[in-house]
């Protein structure tokens, strides 16, 4: 047996990966935004990234998918014909129709006229876009794009997913709908990157999830259990709660800091509490106002 | 490459680019060509140069007609920039050649030259077009903010080295002796020119000599080009 058909049934049966990242690092000028970043994917894994506004996410996958070099280190896919489907944090808006953009893309990559055909349609129907539509995609929502920009994405079911802020515009079904079909191309062995603001428990549970700070790549679940002193995440709940019912609560969490803010209040809660916590604030009969995740400074 | 040049082609013409440099030479041919008696192997070494010119701004055009983020997408789905970007500047080369033809053609049906072009005339009248249009489109693909950090630099660089190979001559005589050949960097446009306005008194090697010139110093140029895209890939000096 060949050493390059040896390779390919390891990779299928995981044990070689997608894509290695050794110590690769990128510089813009004397800005150094990634550096040393060390990540290896194996079929079927999923990592979401996190960051704070220009921490380096975007970089960090486009330098993955091959799309810009690494100043420093390497970026090494699994085989030369590996399949990158990625999805940018937004797609233009295009003269053209999604069936007609899509079936471009499809054709671009070499895809069979009528499996692209079929997969088209299944795409239209798994994010509940109409298909055959002749309304172009200048006049689209930023919703409807963003599912056309993540449709050309998962197009030829690619072994590697690179998505950026993939859930960005859409509502809650849609976002219901992505999951199911990333969920999906997961079971059947594509590896998934997201980067991602926003909580999303359901991916979470399926996902390591990595930090991006000072351009250091850090395992975030890893770092908490090391030190949760430095834990930079945590909960910011405004919210209405009675004066009698607020000493109790405090007694029985004394990790939250509470702040007045208006009429409301406003909980300060480490991020492993916070389900605990809301759960104990909704039985004081306590009101939510909002809820925000938030990253400590510094 | 059928495919990308499929999609390279909607997206030029739904994107209207093509419009400024086809209405701006179309209305030099009309001009031109307005009046009768027109000298056939001069006018074709002017249309020819305007072409240059067309095949410049249209390749210029041509190379940034996706936005950075569908580019990205594009460039995936090709598995390889080099060759998407080898579409765009192969694309640009046969819309711009489309003009050549039209500038060969558009007086010969009209009438407005003092003769009846020869076939020899007309066939070397479509080469030379089509040539300069490679030459122009190989030259814009450096001017581009793939390479240059504004738009405006780099509009600016094309229009300069354009001016230096219309000047390369009078370059040439201006600098002191041992130094006319750094004339040869710049693009061969003078030897097309030159060619075509004494066609009637050269050999036919001398006729062959400048197209070969010009596809050497446009096959280096876009060869080069499509190197240095593969090294850097997508990554902007802008961002």
């Amino acid at each position: 047996m060949s050493m390059v058909m040896q390779k390919k049934i390891r990779r299928r049966q995981g044990a070689d990966p997608v894509i290695a990242l050794q110590a690769a690092g990128r510089s813009y000028g004397a800005r150094r935004v990634l550096d040393g970043i060390s990540l290896e994917l194996r079929q079927g894994e999923s990592v979401i990234l996190r960051g704070g506004n220009g921490s380096g996410k975007s970089t960090l996958l486009k330098m993955t998918a091959g799309i810009i070099p690494a100043s420093s280190g390497r970026v090494v896919p699994g085989s030369r014909d590996l399949r990158v489907g990625f999805a940018p944090d937004r797609l233009p808006k295009l003269r053209m129709t999604s069936n007609e953009y899509l079936t471009h893309m499809g054709r671009i990559a070499g895809m069979p006229r009528t499996a692209l055909e079929e997969r088209i349609e299944e795409l239209h129907v798994l994010l509940d876009l109409p298909a055959g539509s002749s309304s172009m995609l200048i006049h689209y929502s930023k919703g409807m794009l963003q599912k056309v920009n993540l449709m050309q994405a998962c197009l030829g079911e690619p072994d590697l997913l690179l998505l950026d802020e993939p859930f960005s515009g859409l509502d809650t079904d849609s976002s219901e709908k992505l999951l199911t079909l990333l969920h999906g191309l997961r079971a059947r062995g594509t590896a998934i990157v997201t980067a991602l603001h926003d909580p999303l428990p359901s991916w979470e549970a399926v996902s390591a999830t990595y930090r991006l700070r000072g351009g250091v790549l850090v395992r975030e679940d890893a770092a908490g259990a090391e030190d949760e002193e430095t834990d930079p995440i945590f909960y910011e709940l405004d919210g209405l709660l009675s004066e009698e019912a607020r000493p109790a609560l405090g007694e029985q969490f004394p990790d939250v800091q509470w702040q007045a803010a208006g009429n409301a209040l406003r909980c300060l809660i480490p991020s492993g509490g916070c389900e605990v916590f809301m759960q104990n604030f909704w039985a004081a009969g306590g009101t939510v106002l909002s809820l925000r995740r938030k990253e400590k400074r510094g | 490459m059928i495919a990308l040049l499929e999609y390279l082609h909607r997206c030029f013409i739904r994107s209207y680019r093509y419009g400024a440099p086809t209405v701006i030479y179309a209305a030099i041919l009309a001009l031109i060509y307005s009046t009768n008696g027109n000298p056939v192997m001069d006018s074709y070494a002017f249309t020819s140069s305007m072409l240059f010119v067309a095949g410049a701004a249209i390749g210029s055009l041509m190379i940034d007609v996706e936005a950075a983020n569908q580019e990205m997408a594009t460039m995936l789905h090709a598995r390889s920039l080099v060759r998407l970007s080898a579409a765009k500047l192969l694309y640009a080369w046969a819309f711009a050649s489309a003009l050549g033809v039209l500038a060969v053609f558009y007086p010969v049906l009209l009438g407005t030259f003092d003769r009846m072009p020869m076939p020899g005339e007309l066939g070397m009248g479509v080469l030379y077009h089509t040539v300069l249009a490679g030459l122009g489109i190989s030259i814009a693909g450096w001017f581009t903010v793939k390479l240059f950090e504004s738009r405006f630099y780099a509009m600016f660089g094309l229009v300069l080295w354009i001016a230096l190979a219309f000047g390369a001559r009078g370059i040439g005589n201006a600098l002191p002796a041992g130094w006319d050949w750094l004339t040869y960097i710049l693009p061969p446009v003078q030897l097309t020119l030159h060619a075509l306005t004494y066609y009637g008194d050269l050999s036919l090697g001398e006729k062959w000599l400048p197209i070969g010139a010009v596809l050497l110093y446009a096959g280096l140029s876009a060869g080069a080009l499509l190197l240095v895209l593969r090294r850097r890939r997508l990554d902007y000096p802008g961002e």
